[in-house]
């Protein structure tokens, strides 16, 4: 069983979220998110800027720092879906981030989110590298 | 460089602290420059990341969230106050705030 090296679980209330698509005002969303992942938002637009940024977030956890406290990027950390619905997705780390986890032997062990009506939770588990 | 005045000044305080009281939502009387942001406001990231969008279109700032985050690094801004000062530190000094020490 490999060893955890960091956790991180966020929760994101939907209707904070509401505004940006009511208004079609990306431009929040625009220093947070990547190119792909704006291009990736067609569809539950809300529940998938929701997700990105609680995505995000739960990855800065389980790699203990902050967007204040480490060089890393919320563009660092992408969340792409891979079809219409929400059911397959695929998360990517970049530059400081992707760094900051080889650094430390790590690797994504495990994520996952579950959404309702009003809340979006992201869930990230990352383990050290098998040695040897 | 935009000079900041006291104008400014007033007018940057009156809008982070109706932000946070309408978004925390407590009273606007109970919030002064000590009130800590995360601790007695329960306030986070996206709240910061809007409150900055309120003032980059406000004053046309071009500048970006890593060159925020690069100064906070440094300087933390936990308190009210101390968001305030932020605020009029990236109308002054725009991109270049990450290179103030």
């Amino acid at each position: 069983m490999n060893e955890v090296f960091g956790c991180g679980i966020d929760l994101e209330e939907l209707s904070r979220f509401d505004k940006y698509i009511r208004n079609n005002d990306y431009s929040l969303m625009e220093d947070i998110c990547t190119e792909r992942e704006l291009m990736n938002v067609a569809g539950d637009k809300r529940a998938r800027l929701a997700l990105s940024f609680s995505c995000k977030e739960a990855f800065l956890k389980a790699l203990g720092v902050s967007w204040t406290n480490s060089n890393i990027s919320w563009k660092d950390i992408e969340l792409l879906f891979s079809g219409p619905g929400l059911d397959g997705y695929q998360v990517y780390l970049y530059d400081h981030a992707e760094t900051l986890l080889r650094e430390n032997k790590a690797r994504i062990g495990e994520t996952s989110f579950e959404f309702n009506d009003e809340f979006v939770l992201f869930q990230v588990v990352l383990v050290r590298e098998d040695e040897g | 460089m935009p000079e900041i005045t006291q104008e400014m000044r007033d007018q940057v305080k009156e809008i982070v602290y109706n932000f946070f009281a309408e978004e925390c939502e407590v009273d606007r009387e109970s919030i002064n420059s000590e009130t800590k942001v995360i601790e007695d406001l329960e306030g986070d990231s996206l709240m910061f990341l809007e409150l900055l969008e309120i003032f980059k279109k406000k004053y046309n700032l071009t500048v970006g969230v890593e060159s925020i985050g690069k100064y906070i690094m440094k300087h933390p801004a936990e308190t009210v106050g101390k968001i305030v000062d932020l605020i009029l530190l990236i109308i002054e000094h725009g991109e270049k705030i990450s290179e103030i020490g």
